[in-house]
């Protein structure tokens, strides 16, 4: 009787660690907060910290970044579209880490103000009906600036260059070269003399 | 011709100015200055898909859904989802939006409304109606599950759109500090 006993319990212990453990799908990331200190300003833009993304699951998993607005009263909702993140969207199997590149580019009409946003990963889920997309996210917050006409004009030049690049580096290089010589032209006489070298 | 070579030298220098410039333009603006908080929010769920089955306009439907903290440290959850789509119909997300019992004439229609909830908790502790901003739901402590283990969501009012068809919306669970 007591050898029954003890098979029973033998057979429930290689069950139960025979088990399977219940799938689950999570996300964690490396920054709890981020607080801007510097006011930025309207027209530029700044790099962010890299956040690592990770995923704790048990499954492989897609995720996208997504900045997400918070309900505070205090502070501005900023833009989604302001910021870039490289890459956008991951897939990491279970335990797997990624670094994502965060960008806050501000556009010149951006008003001025303190602003406070949550920057993460989340779940992806491509099913229809209701689907649910856990996410871990650093608070962020930063505060724009008004901009002088000055600040907002260099502003306006510096967004000019970036559209423009790389022409408008080699317009003005080009432009500044054959003005050189012009004034050269004008200023210096040059002569280059080429003679035939007279037979010894 | 004095004055024509010095504007020709302010253009030159203007020019050489604005090309020595670029790079630095066109990339960032320059380091930020930033307070960072080096932790890790961390959030499991049970399920990332919730089957409400078939339901029937002014109704009621519950399903079980719950959240862990899989880091070591208390976080804060913040919650929030989408409006719903289906084919040819959409409903707005609105959290003041009383439906099941209550539709009747007059009631809007194309809204719904979405509850995280504790079951067994009647308190205004015990449920978020959720909007499409992120509003905290609660502090969880390190290797916890959250207080929050249904999800209920109030149909739209008869006489809204979408009636066979499969309506589509993301709830979403954020982890923070």
């Amino acid at each position: 009787m007591r050898c029954i006993q003890l098979a029973v319990a033998v057979v429930l212990l290689v069950a139960l660690e025979a088990a399977p453990v219940a799938a689950s799908s999570g996300v964690s990331v490396d920054l709890g907060r981020v607080d801007i200190t510097d006011a930025l300003m309207p027209g530029q833009a700044y790099s962010l910290p890299t956040l690592g993304v990770r995923n704790p699951g048990t499954e492989p998993t897609s995720y996208v970044m997504v900045a997400s607005a918070v309900q505070d009263a205090s502070l501005r909702h900023p833009d989604a579209a302001w910021f870039v993140f490289e890459p956008s969207a991951l897939t990491l199997g279970p335990g797997e880490t990624a670094q994502v590149q965060m960008r806050l580019v501000l556009p010149r009409d951006a008003a001025p103000g303190a602003y406070q946003v949550l920057l993460g990963a989340q779940i992806s889920s491509l099913a229809t009906g209701a689907s649910v997309g856990a996410a871990a996210a650093a608070r962020t917050t930063f505060s724009i600036r008004p901009a002088n006409a000055i600040d907002a004009f260099a502003a306006s030049i510096g967004q000019l260059v970036s559209d423009l690049w790389p022409w408008s580096a080699i317009v003005p290089s080009v432009f500044a070269l054959a003005s050189a010589g012009w004034l050269i032209r004008r200023r210096f006489a040059i002569h280059l003399d080429v003679r035939k070298r007279s037979a010894r | 011709m004095r004055i024509k070579a010095r504007l020709g030298a302010l253009v030159v220098g203007a020019s050489l100015w604005a090309a020595s410039a670029a790079p630095g333009l066109a990339a960032d603006s320059g380091a930020v200055s930033a307070q960072v908080t080096v932790a890790a929010p961390c959030i499991t769920v049970s399920t990332t898909a919730i089957d409400f089955g078939a339901q029937s306009l002014s109704t009621i439907a519950v399903k079980d859904l719950t959240y862990a903290n899989c880091g070591p440290v208390d976080e804060k959850i913040y919650g929030r989802a989408t409006n719903a789509s289906g084919n040819s119909a959409s409903w707005t997300l609105d959290p003041a939006f009383v439906g099941g019992a209550s539709c009747g004439s007059g009631s809007p229609i194309n809204k719904y409304a979405l509850n995280s909830y504790q079951n067994n908790n009647n308190s205004a502790s015990g449920f978020t109606m959720l909007s499409t901003t992120d509003q905290l739901i609660e502090t969880i402590a390190g290797g916890a599950t959250g207080s929050r283990d249904r999800v209920v969501i109030t149909m739209a009012c008869a006489g809204s759109s979408g009636v066979g068809q499969t309506m589509s919306f993301t709830l979403t669970f954020t982890a923070t500090y």
